[in-house]
């Protein structure tokens, strides 16, 4: 035991060099030591962990001034569940701050370099994580996924991201961007299915600190693994999704579909009426759920202090320190939620997400899966679309619904950049990663 | 000054129900006796990635208790606990946690109450310093509203005393600090006014009475009452208008995601009677109302109650469970639940039905009682002393003694001061050690007097 101790603290230093020494800007905070090594399944295991969730004793800075001192006093469940079973942090994941953003570029500490594609895009929010994985600097990482943070950064950087069932996975320790929306999600490498596998099942199940856990089932992604037959399944294909893509994408797209149609799946071409409203929808709900979250930023609690008087003098000051997409996010949030425009806004985002959500899951009971791109286009160049907030959002359209509806969803390669996203029913994680298993398993590669 | 007319007063009760921990936490809820920021974890302090856990049980179904008694209507549909958005630094998230109504409607004292929901407490901010303590913040609380209806500050003190004996006789109550109140009133003719934090209820009367003639000396001097919120001063007892000023501002009430909304109309509460009914049953049947109330407080007490009556009658009952045992209770500084251990009651009841039927003198039950007290098996003792008095000879031979032994207070007795009667019959019961009635002895002192 002891020699593999001494192995994991090598492996540790020498990732910690070549970390330092990448130009990828993937970490925001690396450890100093490995801590202390429980021996487990996940023994030995490199993770890194998205900025926005606490691990104790590092400091948290959502990828923000604002919390650029601010140091952890506990650790997110994820991350006592992991290092119980062996795994070792090696740093906290650069990221959009406050998750605002799809590209990575939004971060206080500089935006994160794209490892697949040089000179794009990482895609975001949790830009480190897949692209710390995409270099191969970590064996996997924890992120978040709130409207397709994990699962856009995996396409974009060719790695393999899952955003599991709502609720099946703590989100103590989880920073709030979207209460109603999000939770931890892992990425790990093309191949790292059985890697992945075991995260999930060491992450997720019921945890008392947070109620949305209150019915979860641990998963049993490693038993079922293996278990990813096509011949017989019914995969759902929203027709109208493929409408928002390049054709570059809608072609990888077909080649991967017809990979399983090939092994004797059937393929349901149909319309996600909803698609339309969902993007609204989610926005509209994020914002509202954000601008609370976000109150407590107000200079005098957490990390930098702004200088002033008065308590509002501090809290202008403070939100000086947040950046653009952060401050126009709060401000439409403070606005749909307010008295006298909720009606207009707010209820009736609600409504249409209870649109999406049904809509989706009755999808759900007759066919297996369903399948889209995971996102409408390529990583693009860094810097093209920063100054153009709703071209950015509208990126997001195909990712949203799985979060709206709170049903698993998941994101493997399909080209340069490109990612094939799988929906499953709720509690259906483990036939995502199943299926990526068996793209893996027959040489499926494009 | 011409009276001015009708007032509506309006109370909102924030009541400290006796919880182990905090509304959303586990830290304990003390928050008055422990060090400054020791009761705190992430959740409380409102550390970024925390997350409430569901709402605290005994606090629910202490507001579910209340509602009960009060004849409220228990929501049908989930109750969720709701985010209320305002800048403060003693608000860690700033946000605090508050909730739809568990229950609407029902009455206090003819009153019409409008809710009753749970919340959570701020921390607390020392201005002065700058320095804010969070053992407070999460601690449960659950606000009582009542209509804008009560017409004047004794309808007020009325709603109070019964909210807190309702409390007490649930158990449901910190003694130490069982409620603040805001309260607002309006007179004809002017706008209404909220005053703030009062921690008694006679600062609720002085507040309420302080703000009736403020108002009505502007109205009388044509002068306009403008709607505002004020804070009371307990040492001035005067109103002073917030220093800071809370503007009609917007709470962006929202659900917390969070929190999943509580079915309470599932959830089983015990029934442990009505405290209002048993008052006016008593006070029907001849008890005197303060002795009354006395005994509702504490159900340990109406158990006794109900087993002296029994054997006695209620207005005996009352007085003797009031005074009797209360007093010895506080003496000793024991609580009412001692009266109910181990046939102890039996005694206890056994003692005040001879003495209510004049079996026993007054200072043989006070005696018999202590023993009780002092953990004595007095059984025994009572079958012997029951019934056990003087012969009429020794009353007589020991009123002769002690009016011989007194010349000057029989002299006075003569001269019409009649109450020195009762020193002479003092006197007489030391000489009897007790065993006699005292209207025997009065009987027999007055026919040496003359
Ligand atoms: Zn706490």
């Amino acid at each position: 035991m002891a020699g593999d101790r001494e192995g994991i603290r090598r492996r540790f230093e020498e990732r910690l060099l070549l970390s330092r020494k990448s130009s990828g800007n993937s970490f925001i905070t690396l450890a100093s030591t490995p801590g202390g090594t429980a021996s487990g399944q996940l023994s030995g295991k490199l993770a890194g962990i998205k900025d926005n969730i606490a691990v104790k004793g590092m400091r948290m800075t959502c990828g923000s001034r604002i919390l650029e001192n601010y140091m952890a006093p506990y650790d997110a469940t994820v991350v006592e569940r992991l290092t119980h079973s062996g795994a070792v942090v090696l740093g906290k994941n650069n990221m959009d701050e406050f998750a605002c953003g799809s590209s990575g570029e939004n971060s206080a500490f500089g935006a994160t370099g794209n490892p697949l594609l040089p000179g794009t895009v990482s895609g975001g929010s949790s830009s480190g994580s897949a692209a710390s994985v995409g270099e191969g600097l970590v064996d996997f990482s924890i992120g978040s996924d709130t409207g397709g943070s994990i699962r856009c950064p995996a396409a974009y950087c060719g790695v393999i991201g899952l955003k599991p069932t709502y609720g099946r996975v703590s989100r103590y320790g989880l920073a709030d961007l979207s209460m109603s929306l999000e939770g931890p999600a892992p990425v790990a490498a093309w191949g790292g299915e059985e890697l992945l596998a075991s995260v999930m099942d060491c992450i997720s199940g019921f945890d008392r600190r947070d109620q949305s856990t209150a019915s979860a089932r641990k998963t049993e992604c490693v038993r079922q693994l293996d278990s990813f037959d096509p011949s017989g399944l019914n995969i759902a294909v929203p027709e109208n999704a493929l409408l928002h893509c390049t054709p570059q994408v809608v072609a990888a797209f077909e080649h991967a579909l017809s990979f399983m149609g090939d092994a004797g799946a059937t393929v349901e071409r149909v319309q996600l009426k909803s698609l339309d409203v969902a993007l609204s929808a989610y926005y509209l709900i994020m914002y509202s759920e954000f601008a609370s979250a976000m109150q407590r930023y107000d200079g005098l609690k957490f990390g930098t202090r702004g200088e002033g008087y008065t308590v509002e003098e501090s809290i202008l000051n403070a939100r000086s320190l947040l950046g653009p997409e952060v401050r126009r996010r709060i401000m439409i949030g403070t606005y749909v939620t307010s008295a006298e425009t909720r009606g207009a806004w707010y209820e009736r985002a609600l409504a249409a997400r209870d649109h999406v959500s049904s809509e989706l899951n009755d999808m759900l009971k007759s066919h297996d899966l369903l399948a889209m791109p995971t996102m409408p286009s390529a990583p693009y160049r860094l810097g093209e679309r920063i100054n153009d907030p709703l071209l950015m959002y509208a990126s997001d359209i195909l990712t949203v619904p799985a979060n709206l509806a709170g049903v698993p969803a998941g994101s493997m390669p399909m080209g340069p950049g490109l990612g094939f996203q799988l929906v499953a029913p709720r509690n259906g994680d483990e036939s995502i990663l199943a299926a990526f298993r068996y793209f893996n398993r027959r040489g499926w590669h494009w | 000054m011409a009276l001015v007319a009708a007032q509506k007063i309006g109370l909102e009760i924030h009541i400290y129900p006796r919880t182990q921990c905090k509304m959303f936490c586990a830290c304990s809820s003390d928050f008055l006796h422990a060090e400054a920021n020791t009761n705190v974890c992430p959740v409380c302090t409102g550390q970024p990635g925390s997350k409430p856990m569901s709402p605290n049980m005994a606090c629910v179904v202490a507001g579910l208790q209340m509602a009960r008694t009060l004849s409220m209507d228990i929501s049908a549909s989930p109750v969720s606990t709701l985010r209320k958005h305002y800048f403060y630094p003693d608000l860690p998230s700033n946000y605090q946690r508050t909730a739809e109504p568990l229950a609407t409607g029902g009455k206090l004292q003819g009153f019409e109450l409008r809710e009753i929901h749970w919340e959570e407490d701020p921390g607390q901010y020392d201005m002065a310093k700058g320095v804010v303590d969070l053992n407070r913040s999460g601690v449960p609380l659950l606000e009582l509203v009542t209509e804008p209806v009560l017409r004047n500050p004794s309808d007020a003190k009325a709603v109070l005393n019964d909210t807190l004996l309702l409390l007490q006789y649930l158990e449901i109550v910190r003694e130490e600090a069982p409620f603040k109140v805001d309260t607002n009133i309006s007179l004809e003719g002017g706008e209404r006014v909220e005053v703030k934090n009062i921690n008694s209820i006679s600062g609720v009367v002085r507040a309420l009475e302080f703000e009736f003639e403020r108002q009505s000396d502007l109205l009388d001097r044509g002068l306009p009452v403008q709607q505002e919120t004020r804070h009371f001063d307990e040492i001035k007892m005067k109103t002073y208008p917030m220093r800071f000023k809370e503007t009609a501002e917007d709470y962006r009430y929202m659900r917390d995601p969070d929190i999943i909304p509580l079915n309470v109309g599932e959830i089983a509460v015990p029934d442990l009677g009505n405290p209002f009914t048993i008052l006016e049953s008593m006070c029907a049947s001849g008890a005197r109302e303060e002795d009354a109330r006395a005994i509702v407080s504490n159900r340990d007490l109406v158990f006794a109650y109900n087993r002296v009556a029994s054997g006695s009658n209620p207005l005996f009952a009352s007085h003797f469970v009031a005074r009797d045992l209360r007093g010895e209770l506080n003496f000793r500084k024991m609580p009412p639940s001692f009266v109910a251990g181990e046939g102890r009651m039996t005694q206890i009841a056994a003692i005040a039905a001879a003495w209510s039927s004049g079996r026993l003198s007054n200072q043989s039950s006070t005696s018999l009682l202590r023993s009780v007290f002092e953990g004595r098996d007095v059984s025994a003792e009572l079958r012997t002393t029951e019934g056990v008095f003087a012969d009429e000879a020794s009353l007589d031979r020991v009123a002769a003694e002690v009016i011989s032994s007194n010349p000057d207070v029989a002299e006075r007795y003569r001269k019409g001061s009649t109450e020195v009667i009762n020193y002479l019959v003092g006197l007489c019961m030391k000489k009897l050690e007790g065993k006699a009635r005292a209207r025997d002895v009065v009987v027999a002192l007055r026919r040496r007097l003359g």
